[in-house]
């Protein structure tokens, strides 16, 4: 259950960023998913013991995060499931990589110790990354970035529709569940007796309405795709100004060890 | 098994971008040459469907833990390995965007492990010809239970040969696959046991709403909205930007160790002699906090790299700052002192 709600939590609480004004919300969708797709990209580029050059890639979500308005901590807080299994494969370079390449202030640093720290950060930085993009952009604004960079009309419809139902369907789930544990009190779970009927029931109903929804939509003049527009409120200079500066930082921490020639100066 | 960004590697992800493009390319074009154009809706709400079914916890007998409805295999049995797989992307994809569940840069990998499989082995080699002539409820038992088995097996092996190949564990390969492939046979015969539950209730109620394998009515003459080959061409050429271009990264340095040896302590740029290296070299004398820190083969090597993560966190403790000031003074404009 706390699932479930954490889901429908999450979906409201991306809704609630959207309808700030920000820096970050007031760029074009399409730059920011550029950016977002190249910061990735670089950002699994680095080499696992380059742990200076990877912490160089906390600065932009810093900034971004700043811009968008958007506690990085609460962020961070609320993927804690997912650092679980970088967690489980991280810890094995631990025992498998223990190669000393470095001492610091006596102690003995493994490769191992190195390649799961630079693992975790990138998991890290990684979903921040993608959290930024959604909190700042909304998935409306998204699918029309992918209508621009030409992904099928199809695709677009189905991830909007999913989008548009996942809320009701949740709030049916946990009408079911909780109707369900309070006839059955003490149980955890559904019993296997009731497997098949409790989601084929729903699955029925679905389907159903699934045709009605589509018998509406085409009443109305549906034709297959959903017609996206610009959100209104976008700053071409911003927008460019964004793309520009941010594929610039990019380039050139990926570059040249930045942080090295500043911990020099240190 | 969603596989988060930080487990692979450019050229991996771009890789499997690739393959799972290719694959949406065929199916989004088998859709619209038939009549399946009208299940688009019917996909839509399927996905939703799914989505939430998937968060209902299934008491497994015997044990203290819960089970999961399996995704692919029910919708592939339900809209055919098309639709379905178009549907599992739009999920994946949901999945991703909303939850963080996965990378948005290893989508394309998580769609070949949790979709191609799922829709279509499962159905073409499995569903379709255990169905053979007709349903029956045996018939689907066994289908379901070996779709989801046979998929999640290969979805978890692949997720071994993409996280090995992107040398991102130093986990054995033997290991890891040992460690994955039980795990998920126990999960895919719960999965399979659900699904087929559902699925037997389906076809005592309404049989007609089952995929029978037969090819939908393909009406050849009647050309698709969007090319093929433009949409093929498309996202082709977008995953050799994403991943070609940026793996360039990846591959014009010696990758691992070396690399990053060769980078702090031997590389082209801090050998040369003079400019701001030699400026730094002598600020470095002036003012090292850290001497004693160094590498056992060479002292000055990690002293350097030392500096690196040194440099790193004094700027982002920076940035922080500066971040947290911009937000008081934004919140002092708002909200000015009377």
């Amino acid at each position: 259950m706390s699932n479930r709600n954490s889901v429908l939590k999450e979906i409201h609480q991306i809704d609630d960023y959207m309808q700030r004004v920000t820096i970050m919300t007031s760029i074009h969708p399409c730059a920011k998913l550029l950016v977002t797709v190249c910061y990735l990209g670089i950002l699994v580029s680095f080499p696992q013991y380059d742990l200076s050059g990877l912490l160089a890639m906390g600065i932009y979500l810093i900034v971004v995060y700043q811009l968008g308005d958007i506690s990085i901590k609460k962020t961070a807080w609320g993927l804690k499931e997912i650092f679980l299994m970088l967690l489980l494969l991280g810890v094995a370079n631990l025992f498998f990589d223990r190669e000393v390449l470095a001492i610091w202030g006596g102690i003995e640093v493994t490769g191992g110790m190195l390649s799961f720290i630079t693992l975790y950060l990138k998991g890290i930085f990684a979903l921040l990354a993608s959290y930024a993009l959604i909190a700042t952009t909304g998935i409306e604004n998204i699918c029309y970035a992918l209508q621009v960079f030409r992904l099928p009309r199809i695709m677009i419809t189905v991830i909007l529709l999913i989008y548009r139902y996942l809320v009701m369907f949740l709030k049916e789930v946990e009408r079911i569940s909780l109707a369900y544990s309070m006839r059955a009190p003490g149980q955890k779970g559904i019993h296997r007796k009731a497997w098949g009927s409790l989601v084929g029931n729903m699955l029925i109903r679905s389907i159903d309405r699934s045709q009605t929804v589509y018998e509406s939509m085409e009443l109305r003049g549906f034709g297959g795709e959903f017609q996206l527009k610009k959100k209104e409120n976008i700053s071409s200079s911003r927008s460019f100004g964004y793309a520009f500066f941010a594929s610039l930082f990019l380039l050139v921490f990926r570059i040249f060890p930045v942080f090295e020639w500043i911990g020099l100066l240190i | 098994m969603h596989m988060a960004d930080a487990l692979v590697v450019p050229i991996v992800a771009g890789t499997m971008y690739a393959c799972s493009t290719l694959t949406a390319g065929y199916s989004i074009n088998k859709i619209k040459l038939s009549e399946e154009a009208r299940k688009i809706p019917v996909m839509g709400v399927m996905g939703a469907f799914v989505f939430a079914a998937q968060m209902i916890n299934f008491t497994i007998p015997g044990t203290g833990s819960s089970g999961h409805l399996g995704g692919a295999v029910m919708l592939s049995a339900i809209l055919g390995p098309y639709a379905a797989f178009i549907t599992m992307i739009g999920v994946l994809m949901v999945q991703c965007l909303l939850f963080a569940d996965g990378g948005l840069l290893a989508l394309g990998c998580n769609i070949w492990n949790m979709a191609f499989y799922g829709c279509f082995i499962s159905s073409f080699l499995i569903w379709k010809p255990i169905m053979g002539k007709g349903f029956s409820k045996k018939k689907i038992m066994i289908a379901s239970i070996l779709a989801s088995i046979v998929s999640l097996q290969l979805g978890a092996f692949s997720v071994v040969l993409e996280t090995t190949a992107s040398r991102i564990t130093e986990l054995p390969f033997v290991a890891f696959v040992s460690i994955m492939q039980p795990i998920h046979l126990a999960i895919g015969l719960v999965e399979g046991l659900i699904t087929a539950l559902v699925l037997i209730f389906l076809y005592e109620a309404r049989p007609e709403l089952l995929w029978s394998g037969k090819e939908e009515n393909t009406n050849k003459t009647k050309p698709g909205r969007l090319s093929f080959r433009k949409t093929i061409a498309v996202l082709v050429l977008l995953t050799v930007i994403i991943a070609g271009v940026i793996s360039l990264f990846a591959s014009a340095f010696p990758d691992g160790l070396e690399w990053s040896i060769s980078k702090v302590a031997g590389g082209a740029e801090l050998e040369n002699e003079g400019g701001l290296h030699t400026l730094l070299a002598k600020l470095q004398e002036k003012t090292a906090l850290f001497p004693d820190y160094a590498f056992r083969e060479s002292d000055a090597a990690l002293g350097t790299s030392f500096s690196g993560i040194l440099g790193g966190v004094v700027v982002l403790l920076l940035c922080i700052l500066i971040g947290r000031m911009i937000k008081w003074i934004r919140k002092r404009r708002v909200t000015p002192n009377e």
